[in-house]
């Protein structure tokens, strides 16, 4: 490693977050004031979708605070997921209105829902198999110049000074997660944890404004959760906004408030898990089994 | 060298150029954004048809009771412009009919259908391009302006093709290592992943679509121009899996490796067959080149599908000022790259 490649590591500590401007479509986490903490950032009202002939969800209505990490419960077939998938636009065709940022966001493209400045992982990690680590956390910044034909043919100086910008940003990333030796390996060849790290550092490059986890910490070994949990504080802290589905109560405990029980495509109750825990029809819905 | 033997040399050499123009137009398509086009040969075809059409003089001056349209009588190097421009544009129809909607084995077979209708419609529309008999005595590039023997003309018309697949080159390479090639490797990995970080699949991928598209034309001009005829028997759809073999065995996503199978197939598997002794009925020998590129094929599928030379994994430190990024890459063997927690700076 030459003096400079060894200086650039080195000095990466503090600088995540630093070189991925937010881009023109989303004025990113930095931008919000504190006294916008606990308003309304995302809405979703009387959300339905049906499946053949299942009814996924039926007429969902809640909304996500900005600033807080909101954890999504629920048996399984509850619609969490298909929700989730709702709101990135994964799914379109649906009735009901998902409203981020005061904004309609239903039936648009999960490109266009990403470049807002929402954000997903996926509940099956989701990476790009034959690239490096590297590779798909510079994916995961926001769509930029270099990134076109002509961007590719010309302008290269431009284009290599960003991507240096990118990939320090990148190892900050993988620093803190303490995964920097894995930026050379193939995303195909990573454990089922360290592909959800992965996808969370990717999730992480774009400067989210909401993250939406699908069972972020499933598959993860309990010691590298807690470590995960503690990251996902200090994203928060930042002003990022999370909706995380998880079926570890303990996790969704310490990590999420409000709460939010799904069964049968409707919200059940929301609350602090500690409340919820009381709600006679959340423990015979979900909490029991 | 006898003048025979330069001439052979030459023309395979010329025949790899031409051809390494297609594979890597091919390979941006498959090995680098996953599209699955069994019709790339009807794109190369567009451009030979266009850059014969664009080149003969009007049916009518030959008096070979020949019937196609065009005829144009363009100089050089409009009719290889054109080809160029007619592989491109072909690819957008194309696009939306097999590739916009359509995944994986589905995208595959349309694509293939496609080809099959295509060679089928140009044989069977005599009016169009002259039917099964195809167009000839299409003129070659400047013959008649250069004072060249014909022996000349052919290294000249090497050194053309040379410097054509060296521009590629510079422009294939350029692609496949930008940021634009990563997110066309993105969209081939997974194209669900793409979409949620905000690239526009459809996008990257008719681009790359059309790229593709125009190498295969000027491919098909430049091979036009140097064969100087063109029939529905030159395209018909096992040419794809030509090209397609060569992408297996050299290494998808990998510059080098279609140069390689470029080598190894079309001009050594094909070639090679030429020397084998004659067995059986006259003939045997070459209708046997498909049973041994099929099997060569199913060889690597089976044993190496990575291809010889596999796709290159690009280090962290390439992205970062002095990691290295030059073509000395390909030449000079990796180093083998200390890794920061190796270096006891991983915290």
């Amino acid at each position: 490693m030459s003096a400079q490649q060894d200086k650039d590591v080195t000095a990466l500590g503090s600088q995540a977050g630093s070189a991925d401007k937010p881009g023109r479509e989303a004025t990113g986490p930095a931008a919000e004031g504190p006294d916008e903490r606990g308003q309304a950032i995302l809405r979703v009202e009387d959300l339905r979708v049906r499946f053949g002939g299942v009814q996924a969800v039926a007429g969902a209505t809640f909304e996500v605070r900005r600033g807080t990490i909101t954890g999504l419960i629920g048996p399984n077939g509850a619609g969490k997921s298909t929700v989730v998938n709702l709101i990135a636009g994964q799914i379109r065709e649906a009735t009901g209105r998902v409203l981020f940022e005061e904004e309609e966001i239903l039936g648009r493209g999960a490109d266009e829902i990403s470049r807002l400045g929402l954000r997903r992982t996926f509940q099956t990690a989701n990476l790009f198999g034959r690239m490096t680590v590297m590779e798909n956390l510079l994916m995961g910044a926001r769509p930029w110049d270099g990134e076109t034909l002509r961007g590719s043919l010309v302008g290269r100086r431009k284009w290599h000074r960003r991507e240096a910008e990118l990939a320090r940003k990148a190892l900050a990333i993988m620093r803190e997660f303490g995964v920097v030796d894995l930026a050379d390996e193939l995303a195909a060849n990573l454990s089922g944890g360290q592909k959800r790290i992965v996808e969370i550092m990717r999730t992480m490059m774009g400067d989210p404004i909401v993250m939406l986890l699908d069972e972020p910490l499933a598959g993860i070994n309990p010691t590298l959760a807690l470590k995960i949990s503690d990251r996902l504080r200090a994203i928060r802290d930042t002003g990022v906004t999370m909706i995380m589905i998880e079926h570890d109560l303990g996790i969704v405990e310490q990590l999420c408030d409000p709460v939010i029980v799904m069964a049968q495509g409707r919200v059940l109750s929301e609350g602090p898990l500690s409340d919820l825990r009381r709600n006679k029809e959340v423990v015979s819905a979900y909490l029991t089994g | 060298m006898s003048p025979a033997v330069q001439f052979y040399a030459s023309s395979l050499a010329i025949l790899f150029g031409i051809n390494l123009i297609a594979v890597w137009g091919l390979d941006l398509q498959y090995g680098v954004s996953g599209i699955f086009n069994f019709a790339y040969i009807v794109f190369q075809s567009a451009g030979a048809y266009t850059a014969g059409l664009f080149a003969l003089h009007p049916a009518a001056y030959y008096q070979m009771n020949e019937t196609y349209i065009g005829g144009l009588n363009m100089p050089f190097p409009i009719p290889l412009l054109a080809a160029t421009a007619a592989g491109a544009l072909l690819a957008i129809p194309l696009y939306l009919i097999g590739i916009r909607r359509l995944r994986g084995d589905y995208q595959a077979m349309a694509m293939l259908v496609l080809s099959l209708i295509a060679t089928a419609f140009a044989d069977a529309q005599v009016n169009l391009v002259n039917g099964p008999t195809g167009i000839s005595f299409v003129p070659k590039p400047l013959a008649a302006q250069l004072p060249l023997t014909f022996l000349g003309y052919q290294w000249a018309y090497l050194g053309f093709v040379a410097v054509i697949t060296l521009i590629v080159f510079w422009i294939t390479r350029s692609i496949v290592s930008s940021p634009f090639g990563r997110v066309l490797r993105a969209v081939r990995d997974s194209e669900t992943a793409a979409a949620s970080l905000g690239r526009r699949v459809s996008r990257a991928r008719l681009t790359v679509f059309v790229l593709g598209g125009g190498l295969a034309g000027l491919s098909g001009g430049l091979l036009m121009q140097y064969v100087t005829a063109w029939s529905p028997s030159s395209w018909l759809y096992p040419e794809t899996f030509l090209f397609l073999t060569v992408i297996v065995v050299g290494g998808t996503a990998n510059l080098a490796g279609n140069a390689l199978g470029t080598l190894l197939v079309p001009i050594l598997i094909i070639e090679g067959t030429r020397f084998l002794p004659q067995i059986g009925y006259p003939g045997l020998i070459d209708s046997l080149d498909w049973v041994v590129i099929g099997l060569v094929m199913l060889a690597f599928l089976w044993f190496r599908p990575q291809g010889l030379l596999p796709e290159r994994r690009r280090s962290w430190v390439t992205f970062l000022p002095g990691g290295r990024r030059s073509l000395g890459d390909l030449l000079r063997p990796r180093r083998a790259v200390p890794l920061p927690g190796e270096a006891g700076t991983e915290g």
